[in-house]
């Protein structure tokens, strides 16, 4: 943006500002809520719990013991604060004074006599009834167990004296800690794990607000229209705008955290905290952590605008983002995790990097060396949603029609399109959604039932029957759709090439992952189901249904919906590149296991180009087929289950099999455009 | 090619199978007022969003002021003030604040604009609420800062949809006199609408479209003599069809 763009942008900006600051419910919601609430909260309920515990604690309290219960330690319970002690008869009446409420709670005796017992050295079996659910009835088992423990620890005591031994004779190893974090890495490992996520939540709360209000809300009031016949550029609108929504969010996050460390230093920490931990940051940790603070309001701002922008009215906006929200939280909760710390990779992961460099810079009270990849990926991150911003507001059909939420990946300029016989982007998402619903949760509803069962109906029930439904639901065109149509011989020729080496390629990335320690070690769930996959394979009866499952039933339904229908769908509207990428994304994604993921994103592309370049299902069907099948046949009958590709033994063919796929991406590289019936729009 | 004003050749805008406008062509020249008359739906919104840099032609070109609508867009936006009689207001704003924020966007310097401000508050009545934010004002007032905003930086061109829809009769024929005399100052101002009273009190010339496409245009004489009877309504009703007075919303006045 030029200097004169960002002048103009700057004073859309104070504009913002202005009329957002005059709006009552701003005010309360970004200064009055956060001055008021936390102080009502922590200290009110502070205050409240305290007062509660300590209303229990003195409360009197009525017990039972049964005439079994020794009665020393009668004595012991009647003599305690605030606690009578009744004798009952026998274990069912004093179960029944519990249940009723007339007894708080009691000891049962399991023997009539418990002195002689004792007095032979034995153990003396005892049972504390109570009813969990009444406080009161807590109270009283807490105040029991005390007792029975001080009882004990005097019996233990008197034992030991009669032997003469010393009270360590019971305990021959004592464990004591020695913390070698100063208190200060004790305080920041304390606030990392509680502060990027509740900042996050505060930050992502407080752009909510303005980028809908700024965005959808202006289109319902009707004043964007007068905007954009001002001489300026939808992205001078898109910055000003933009810096306003980061500035409200930075103002009430800012808001957030002075009224949470007022209360945190009129909160006393309890004694044993107080001198183990400190909350002290040197002055360079503390601005790394508002930079990343910052950059973390700056990239909800741009995710929330490129987002509300698509949306027609304030309703519509609240109905986008509120699922955004969540999805926003979740990677949020990970990075929360313990044991996951910044690596090379999760450096690059948009929202995930930046809450584990603030933790990673409260945990270590100096800046890593990856804190550099944090804020450049996160700088691209922002620059790529607020890039889609501008895009939609490129986008007339968004500003003066209906477009919706799909516009984000319209071709530049886009129109109000005529409609093809293939569903839209639109249906195709929720078509995937419930897809992958009925994938969760019918795997969970079958489980128990026979493997292949589950394989079998994962695919033509999960997969390809919704697809079949939606485009008969919506009378669009089958053949279309799922390019139904006959292949070109060199497609047909490239897909069995590349589907001869793919699997190679495929478990040498997963193999790489491995080695590079990305992947985690296959837990249980896994062994046990390669195992059952094993056994099926083993026995020629299953064999066959087994193939059939894991090879062709693959390539037909997960051909149908991600190369047919779902790259279809995205070609209305995005290039073939981007169509290609984002299905194989999905088709990653759809895997749900961290270990198919990037085989299949990797193979999703192969397939995906293949599928354009010859407008036919059939190649990418041949390709999927080969892949499956020969990857199965090769892990039970080539090298056995529990061995993998790397012995050199199997090197050179592995080797020589890689041949084909890359033989097929020349071939396919050689051969030009798609058919030109393709179902592409504008391609 | 004409220098000032409005001229469109051929300008086309479907969406999907729909034509909207369809080789719409008119001109508007420097202190005329042009009419654009036509029934709901007629396509006169789409063609004058299209002039405005809202929409992009499918087909055809334009120029305003002087400058091609698609290779120059933001050239024609300097040049243009452009309103709707819907077009919505900053709530938390005042008018005047209001005309400084539009003011600074065309990059006006702060003692222009307040020279200029006092000036357009006087001459539509609006000081008395120019102060107050325009969401505690009536739709009459709202209308009058609106029009204060679109003739604010002097544009050579006005194009106007529907201006007076929501306002009473009386605010109505004030707000159409005072784009009279802004067209008598030299400014070119096409005004869309589909009440014939509007286009008799101040236009020059009009056009009447119907279906996408311009059916007639010439003076408002030439018009009245298609009706036979020296009545623009006559004219109209005859050159669109007995069939289909009915989906013209009420009849014009």
């Amino acid at each position: 943006m030029s200097f004169q763009g960002l002048r103009l942008a700057s004073i859309i900006w104070r504009k913002e500002l202005v009329e957002t600051l005059r709006d009552r419910k701003t005010i309360v919601m970004m200064v009055v809520l956060p001055l008021l609430l936390y102080p009502l909260i922590f200290l009110g309920l502070g205050q409240a719990t305290a007062m509660q515990a300590n209303a229990l604690r003195t409360t009197d309290i009525l017990v039972g013991a049964t005439r079994a219960v020794p009665v020393a330690l009668r004595e012991v319970i009647d003599a305690r604060k605030y606690t009578r002690l009744v004798v009952v008869d026998d274990a069912a009446s004093l179960r029944a004074g519990v249940r009723d409420g007339s007894l708080r709670a009691g000891v049962v005796g399991a023997v009539d006599t418990p002195a002689e017992v004792l007095d032979a050295g034995g153990s003396l079996e005892l049972r504390v009834v109570f009813d969990g659910g009444s406080d009161l009835s807590r109270q009283a088992d807490q105040r029991l167990r005390a007792s029975i423990k001080t009882f004990a620890d005097e019996l233990l005591d008197a034992r030991l004296q009669r032997m003469g031994r010393p009270p360590a004779y019971v305990k021959p190893v004592e464990v004591k800690s020695d913390n070698v974090a100063p208190p200060e890495r004790r305080g920041g490992y304390f606030l990392g794990q509680i502060l990027p996520m509740l900042i996050s939540i505060l930050m992502i709360g407080a752009t909510f607000y303005p980028a809908i209000d700024l965005t959808a809300g202006e289109k319902e009031r009707g004043t964007l229209q007068t905007l954009l016949t001002a001489p300026i550029t939808p992205l001078v609108i898109v910055g000003g705008k933009y810096l306003a929504v980061v500035t409200l969010a930075l103002i009430t996050g800012l808001m957030n955290l002075v009224s949470m460390a007022f209360v945190g230093l009129a909160l006393p920490l309890p004694d044993e905290l107080a001198n183990e931990v400190s909350l002290s940051f040197g002055a360079d940790v503390f601005f790394l952590v508002l930079l990343a603070l910052v950059m973390l309001g700056m990239m909800f701002g741009a995710v929330m605008m490129a987002i509300a922008v698509t949306a027609k009215s304030f309703k519509e906006a609240q109905n986008y983002l509120t699922p955004l929200y969540l999805v926003c939280i979740f990677p949020l909760l990970i990075s929360s995790l313990p044991g996951v710390q910044l690596t090379e990779v999760s450096a690059t992961l948009p929202i995930v990097n930046l809450a584990l460099a603030i933790k990673s810079l409260l945990v270590d009270g100096a800046a890593s060396p990856l804190l550099s990849v944090v804020f450049i990926s996160t700088a691209c991150w922002i620059a790529l949603a607020l890039a889609l911003a501008a895009r939609v507001f490129k986008n007339e059909a968004v500003l003066l029609g209906d477009a919706g939420i799909s516009a984000l990946f319209a071709r530049r300029g886009g129109r109000f399109a005529t409609r093809p016989p293939v569903p839209t982007i639109g249906e195709m998402v929720v078509l995937m959604g419930v897809t992958l619903l009925a994938m969760f949760y019918g795997t969970l509803l079958l489980q128990g039932a026979p493997l292949l069962a589950i394989i079998h109906t994962t695919q033509w029930g999960f997969i390809l029957l919704p697809a079949l439904l939606l485009v008969w639901a919506l009378k669009l065109d089958f053949r279309q759709t799922f390019k139904l149509r006959r292949p070109p011989w060199w497609a047909v020729l490239a897909a069995v090439l590349a589907g001869s080496g793919s699997w190679v390629a495929a478990q040498l990335i997963v193999q790489l992952l491995f080695d590079a320690d990305v992947l985690p070690v296959p837990n249980p769930a896994m062994e046990e189901f390669s195992r059952q996959l094993g056994e099926l394979a083993a026995d020629p009866d299953t064999a066959v249904m087994l193939f059939l499952g894991v090879a062709v039933a693959p390539a037909i339904c997960e051909e149908a919906l991600f190369r047919g229908l779902a790259q279809g769908a995205l070609r209305r509207r995005v290039s073939a590149r981007s169509a290609i990428v984002i299905q194989a994304a999905l088709f990653g994604v759809y895997h749900l296991n961290v270990y198919q993921a990037l085989p299949a994103f990797a193979v999703g592309l192969l397939m995906g180009w293949l599928a354009e370049r010859s407008g036919s299902l059939l190649p990418g069907v041949i390709l999927h087929a080969l892949h499956n099948g020969l990857a199965l046949a090769t892990q039970f009958y080539v090298f056995g289950p529990d061995e993998g590709l790397t012995s050199a033994e199997a090197f050179p063919i592995g080797l020589a099999l890689l041949m084909g796929p890359v033989s097929a991406m020349v071939l396919l590289s050689m051969k030009g455009k798609p058919s030109s019936d393709s179902d592409s729009v504008g391609s | 090619m004409s220098t000032g004003g409005i001229v469109a050749e051929g300008l086309t805008r479907s969406y999907g199978d729909l034509l909207a406008a369809d080789n719409v062509s008119l001109s508007v020249q420097p202190g005329e007022v042009v009419g654009l008359l036509g029934p709901n739906g007629a396509g006169k919104t789409t063609t004058l969003r299209m002039l405005a840099t809202l929409l992009t032609p499918s087909a055809g070109r334009a120029t305003v002021a002087g400058y091609d609508i698609a290779a120059a867009p933001l050239e024609v936006r300097r040049r243009l003030g452009y309103l709707t009689g819907d077009t919505g207001l900053y709530n938390r704003l005042n008018a005047r604040e209001i005309l400084r924020f539009f003011g600074r966007l065309h990059g006006w310097g702060p003692r222009r604009i307040e020279e200029r401000t006092e000036v357009v508050v006087d001459l539509l009545g609006i000081t008395d609420f120019a102060q107050r934010r325009t969401e505690r004002l009536s739709t009459g007032q709202r209308q009058r800062i609106s029009i204060a905003r679109a003739v604010f930086v002097e544009p050579p061109v006005l194009i106007l949809d529907e201006p007076t829809s929501g306002l009473d009769i009386l605010a109505a024929r004030d707000i159409l006199e005072f784009f009279r005399l802004v067209a008598d100052a030299g400014t070119a101002v096409l005004i869309s609408t589909h009440i014939m009273a509007e286009v008799e009190l101040i236009c020059d010339r009009a056009a009447i479209i119907h279906r996408g496409t311009v059916r007639c245009s010439g003076t408002l004489d030439e018009l009245r003599a298609l009706g036979g009877d020296a009545s623009l309504s006559a004219g109209f009703f005859r050159l669109l069809g007995e069939e289909d007075r009915g989906s013209a919303k009420g009849p014009p006045h």
